[in-house]
């Protein structure tokens, strides 16, 4: 593959991964793990997650833009670590799927009380599929566009000004939060998306110096639409109001109504397809790297595939949204600890490989 | 089937020329080879004991008469080999180079034991007039005509430089069509047209006939439901194409340039939008580009919204729709899908009518959709404005072969809508996205500037910014010489 990822696709692709259907209940997550003024915690978070992309960065720079299996691969072999591989690969296609069901239901519950949720998630994992068999820098290509589709749907929030207001906010911070750690789990999870970049090294068009900024600037702009988000609701609905409503955003864009069209919410909320397509096109994507290296005899096809079955297989049984809730903490707390300690166990890799290095010198 | 029966004609032919040119003299040969050619017409001049052979059409009649008829009156039989020796003559006894000169418009003089040969090309051709497929109000009016010297002559007095280089390839294995590549050295790049040149070579097809089908046989991906290259009909556009360092390609018998690369957006610029001023020229495009919107998505949207969105209609409006619709029998998707067809249906019999019956058409489809249906309940008011609506966007759209591509997505996304409502539409269009994203044009992206994104191409994309900013070429021809 001739074609390199720029940065600036790079920072798109990582908001486009990051930001999915979580954004739509945030307000209400924030609300009943945080409390009072917890749109703060957005902030906290994302600072966390500055701090695993840094720990990335690192990774990158003493590395020298190895990707994760060159750097594994020096110290052990390939052999020992395949099940490794295997078991990272099916635990982000399980993630992946949980994403899509999440959406799907939602999607449901929204327009298609009467339709079997599956037709949707067949429907949805097609679209995977075509686009997954693309090459990574078509993937960022069509992110791009997907990019251009939905970002617009912040700019709605200028309507809700006019009906913002103070009163609406207390001076206490944090206070009447039900469970601070388990809302930090979830709100780091809302931010993941960032680690696939140990994986695409190799990809990333490496003529600019200070590339790697694009990671941060793509966590930015989700931490931004977060935090817009999370103050014009915390601004627009009260605290109590803000707990009890499933989906704040949703509402948020229920609101809006103009001489020709109101209750946008149904519509607006079929543009996440696009987003949550990225999610998860990109970590199957990755999953599929996993899987080859791991079994490199399974032709390509093959892999999407098996991945998506198993993937669905294992998820069979949460399919009402409060059990792929209970799914996705799951898997979510998974997936947090996989972004934190990927960078972490390859920076103690290339610690002892340097001092092996150097014992041998 | 039909090819290889030419090929083995072909062949036998061949092997009947190589007994033919152990023996036989070179008149049986040339007579041979034309045999059955009522059209050639055959002269001897017993005088001079020479033989004439040429296509009285393919040659002009007036340089006939002074370069050939008149040189030969007034010369005696020993003095015309220093009449064949002049530079305008070239000698061959090479039956297939005599074949083929012949047949591109030379004169062939048979005189002793050799041909001498001479271009008299003029055939009656269409003279210079403005393009009825792309319309233009302001800059020049002047079209291409099917004459690719012709048209090599209007971009030639546009763009008076030596680095316009031009090469000429063959096309057809048994029309024989030329392609011309045409390119400013220095600026376009090379190797591009290398890889283009190859290409025409290699396609391996009977004949073509006319830019559009090369434009199809050259393409980077043949299957896909849009067109990669921009053909266009304008010499001051082509002109202005080959200067940002693109290449042209002409097919003599076509009066459309292939421009190449292009991308998908070059599809919804216009040479008006340069000879305006910028804000208006950006505007008109901005239009355009909404056009684009409102074709794909308007009727789906209706279908979407009166089958599973009702809610998304304000109250107000709501009254209309519902008395506009109670009559109506059909599900949306039915009628939208009706209504589309009948237009479609319109369209093409005005397209291949002749424009005065066409008119009738005008009226006829008017009445039809306009009254007739709305009052016997076969549709409903509204949904005539949204068809109409699309339909007008549609004709916005510049180029003719991408407004229909676009027509023809339409369908599939009404129907995805009347089947899954605003998800499907959605659907739809995430695959229309994939795969525009995924093709290519001459090897360029066909999304550039927005994705990947080329920053300084913006300047001449949903805009285009005033004349003094627009200072680099365009990203995708690569090349970085000031505009």
């Amino acid at each position: 593959m001739s074609e390199k990822i720029a940065p600036f696709h790079l920072a798109i692709l990582i908001y486009m991964i990051q930001s999915g259907v979580t954004l739509t209940k945030l307000p209400r997550l924030l609300a009943v793990d945080f409390g009072t003024n917890g749109w703060i915690m957005v902030i906290l978070v994302s600072f966390v997650a500055c701090c695993n992309i840094f720990l990335i960065g690192l990774v990158n720079r003493i590395g020298g833009g190895k990707d994760l299996f060159d750097i594994m691969e020096a110290l052990i072999p390939r052999g020992v670590m395949a099940p490794f591989y295997l078991l990272l690969a099916f635990i982000y296609s399980v993630l992946v799927i949980l994403i899509g069901k999440d959406y799907v239901v939602i999607t449901q519950v929204l327009s298609f009380q009467n339709t079997n949720a599956y037709y949707f998630i067949i429907i949805m994992l097609l679209l995977v599929i075509y686009l997954v068999s693309k090459d990574v820098y078509t993937i960022t290509k069509v992110t791009a566009v997907f990019f251009v589709f939905t970002v617009w749907m912040t700019l709605l929030i200028f309507y809700h000004i006019p009906y913002m207001s103070f009163t609406r906010m207390t001076p206490f911070f944090l206070a009447e939060g039900e469970n601070f750690l388990l809302g930090f789990i979830n709100l780091f999870t809302a931010f993941l998306g960032f680690e696939i970049v140990v994986f695409l090294f190799p990809y990333i068009d490496r003529s600019k110096k200070n590339w790697f900024r694009s990671v941060y600037i793509g966590n930015m702009i989700t931490t931004f639409i977060y935090l817009v988000i999370s103050i014009v609701s915390y601004m627009f609905f009260s605290l109590e109001q803000l707990k009890l409503t499933s989906f704040p955003v949703l509402n948020l864009i229920a609101f809006i109504e103009i001489e020709l069209i109101e209750r946008i919410e149904s519509f607006i909320f079929t543009l996440f397809l696009m987003k949550i397509v990225v999610s998860i096109v990109m970590y199957i994507w990755v999953a599929k790297l996993l899987f080859k290296r791991a079994l490199p005899v399974v032709p390509d096809k093959w892999v999407t595939l098996i991945l998506i079955f198993s993937g669905l297989a294992i998820t069979f049984n949460a399919n009402l949204e409060y059990e792929i809730g209970e799914w996705l903490n799951i898997f979510g707390l998974i997936g947090a600890s996989i972004a934190i300690a990927l960078p972490l166990i390859m920076l103690t890799v290339l610690g002892i490989l340097k001092i092996r290095r150097r014992n041998r010198a | 089937m039909v090819r290889r029966s030419i090929k083995r004609r072909r062949k036998l032919q061949e092997s009947e020329e190589k007994d033919l040119t152990n023996e036989a003299t070179l008149l049986e040969q040339i007579e041979h080879q034309f045999e059955g050619c009522a059209d050639l017409s055959k002269r001897f001049l017993p005088d001079l004991q020479l033989h004439l052979f040429y296509f009285q059409h393919l040659l002009d009649d007036e340089m006939f008469q002074t370069e050939l008829l008149k040189p030969l009156y007034q010369v005696r039989e020993d003095e015309m080999l220093t009449v064949f020796n002049r530079f305008t003559y070239m000698a061959s006894d090479d039956i297939h180079e005599i074949t083929q000169k012949i047949l591109n418009g030379y004169a062939g003089i048979l005189f002793q034991d050799k041909v001498y040969l001479i271009d008299l090309y003029g055939p009656k051709e269409r003279s210079i007039e403005p393009s009825e497929t792309e319309g233009t109000i302001n800059g020049p009016h002047d079209a291409f005509v099917e004459s690719s010297s012709t048209n090599l002559s209007l971009i030639r007095r546009r763009l008076k430089s030596s680095d316009l280089k031009a090469l000429d390839v063959s096309v057809g294995e048994v029309t024989n069509g030329t392609v011309t590549l045409l390119y400013i050295q220095g600026i376009a790049n090379e190797e591009l047209v290398e890889r283009l040149k190859t290409r025409v070579q290699s396609i391996k097809i009977d004949g073509v006939y006319d830019s559009h089908m090369l434009s199809q046989l050259i393409e980077d991906h043949p299957y896909s439901l849009f067109p990669q290259h921009v053909l266009n009909e304008k010499p001051d556009s082509v002109t202005a194409e080959l200067v940002e360092g693109k290449v042209a390609i002409l097919f003599d018998g076509s009066p459309s340039v292939i421009i190449t690369p292009s991308t998908f957006f070059d599809f919804f610029q216009a040479g008006d939008d340069y000879y305006q001023r910028w804000l208006t020229g950006s505007a008109t495009r901005l239009l355009r580009f909404a056009a684009f919107l409102i074709t794909i998505l308007l009727t789906a949207l209706y279908v979407s919204v009166t089958t599973y969105q009702y809610e998304m209609i304000p109250e107000s409006l709501l009254q209309t729709l519902v008395e506009s619709r109670s009559r109506v029998p059909f599900a949306p998707i039915y009628e939208a899908l009706m209504m589309e067809i009948t237009l479609e249906l319109l369209r093409e019999a005005g397209a291949r009518l002749p424009t005065k019956i066409g008119q009738t058409i005008g009226i006829v489809g008017g009445i039809v959709i306009g009254q007739a249906a709305v009052q016997a309940g076969f549709t409903s008011n509204v949904l005539i404005i949204v068809v109409a609506s699309s339909a007008i966007s549609s004709f916005v759209i510049p180029s003719y072969v991408m407004s229909a591509s676009i027509r023809l997505t339409r369908f599939g996304l009404i129907i995805l809508a009347g089947i899954l409502g605003n998800f499907g539409i959605m659907v739809g269009l995430t695959v229309l996205i994939i795969h525009i994203c995924g093709l290519t044009s001459a090897g360029a992206p066909y999304t550039a500037p927005l994705s990947p994104f080329f920053k300084k191409d913006w300047r001449d994309f949903l805009i285009r910014a005033p004349f003094s900013s627009m200072k680099t070429k365009p990203t995708i021809s690569k090349s970085s010489q000031k505009r």
